[in-house]
């Protein structure tokens, strides 16, 4: 560990301050939730969740810049969930082009922020990553009938990781608990969201 | 040059000394009656770092593959594939954190019918880090167009502690703890080429802690 540190800062120190670009791929394994075979769901996804590329700001001289390009992934890990709560669950280009009557319940996904740390920033060994999505749930006159604010964190060691892979693996974990979220809260709001729509 | 050579094989002995010089510390705690049988499963699961827990993923790896080597009486589901397939509910942010939190969970029947399908019967509850408490010395390198060298000496030492508290998932309560704490002391010596004699305490302590789970469950 101490070896790693040592030459983690003789590498910071050589390279000085450089631009790293990611690409993010990662997904979640099916919910264990019951599926409702009742309801016809809409989902839609703003920009920021389709294709959002994050980059950050130099506030260190040592630091790097980050590009991250998640491509759909955000996409893909909502609709995984959505598929395991509802067998109808169907994907929309955006809100306006789902006309009424179409579903039962309409969901939409949206990225509020997106905060990274890195051990230069934060002056310590790990990756920090905080995620927030607001959550936008429509009945089918396409009225708001709920408001959910999402969260995930994910943090990882640079200790044991070669490259990028600590701060892949921060990612990959903050998505993840983002999906775990949001099952969790899915699943103990699910009896509210039926009598709403009922 | 004898007082010189002599003067470098003592160093030497010294430093070899010096870093085997490290000590095991091994607990167990019994809190209720327990058996497990053939055909059964356990797995391991490290606290979560919401709490602040700090358990290294490599010395989680190192767990499942020892105890893995240690016994054949029982089956050990790896900590990643039992995440996945009980996704969201084990997550570091969804796990249950204490015994009590357990009962809450395992009314949900969907979960408790797949535990039994697995045939799950422990879930061992992973706390602990390799720290380093001091160091000191110096090294430096240089390099030149006739070569380079390192000169110096550092050391440090670590460290690591771990707790295994382990749950009965049909009974619902805590059956036992063991733990290990290995502490021992790494030293770099460099003259020209830095040689460094390392103190292994998280592999020593990752055999430490899955040969005490393993000898619990022989019992």
């Amino acid at each position: 560990m101490k070896i790693k540190l040592i030459f983690l800062n003789l590498i910071i120190f050589v390279s000085g301050c450089t631009s790293q670009s990611i690409t993010i791929s990662t997904s979640i394994p099916p919910p264990l939730v019951i599926s409702n075979s009742d309801l016809r769901v809409v989902s839609f996804f703003n920009n920021n969740v389709n294709n959002y590329q994050f980059k950050s700001e130099v506030l260190e001289k040592t630091d790097n810049s980050w590009e991250i390009n998640f491509q759909d992934t955000q996409k893909n890990i909502f609709t995984i969930i959505l598929n395991s709560f509802f067998d109808n669950n169907n994907i929309s280009d955006n809100f306006d082009n789902i006309s009424d009557t179409s579903a039962d319940l309409i969901i939409g996904f949206n990225l509020e922020s997106f905060e990274l740390l890195t051990p230069q920033i934060a002056s310590n060994d790990k990756y920090s990553i905080w995620i927030k999505y607001k959550i936008n749930i429509y009945d089918q006159k396409k009225d708001l009938i709920q408001n959910w604010s999402i969260t995930g964190y994910g943090e990882q060691l640079t200790g044991a990781f070669k490259g990028n892979d600590a701060i892949l693996n921060a990612i990959s974990l903050a998505l993840r608990d983002v999906g775990a979220n949001l099952t969790i809260k899915l699943e103990s709001d699910m009896q509210e969201l039926l009598n709403l729509v009922q | 040059m004898i007082v010189v050579n002599k003067i470098l094989t003592t160093g030497f002995i010294s430093l070899i000394i010096i870093s085997g010089c490290s000590t095991t510390r091994i607990d167990e705690e019994v809190s209720a009656a327990y058996s497990i049988k053939e055909g059964e499963s356990i797995v391991l699961l490290s606290d979560s770092y919401h709490t602040g827990n700090k358990t290294e993923n490599d010395f989680m790896d190192c767990l499942n593959k020892s105890l893995l080597r240690k016994q054949n009486t029982f089956n050990i589901i790896s900590t990643n594939d039992f995440q996945n397939m009980f996704y969201p509910w084990f997550e570091p942010s969804t796990a249950p954190q204490k015994i009590d939190d357990l009962p809450k969970l395992l009314n949900k029947e969907i979960i408790k019918n797949k535990l039994d399908q697995l045939q799950i019967k422990y879930l061992i509850k992973i706390t602990g880090e390799t720290k380093t408490n001091a160091s000191s010395g110096a090294l430096s390198c240089a390099a030149g167009p006739g070569g380079g060298g390192c000169f110096g000496f550092a050391w440090w030492d670590d460290t690591s502690s771990y707790e295994a508290s382990i749950w009965d998932l049909s009974q619902e309560v805590s059956v036992g703890n063991v733990s290990a704490s290995v502490s021992g002391t790494s030293v770099i010596p460099a003259i020209i080429i830095p040689i460094p004699i390392l103190a292994r305490t998280q592999s020593n302590a990752c055999v430490g802690l899955s040969e005490q789970i393993a000898g619990f469950f022989s019992k």
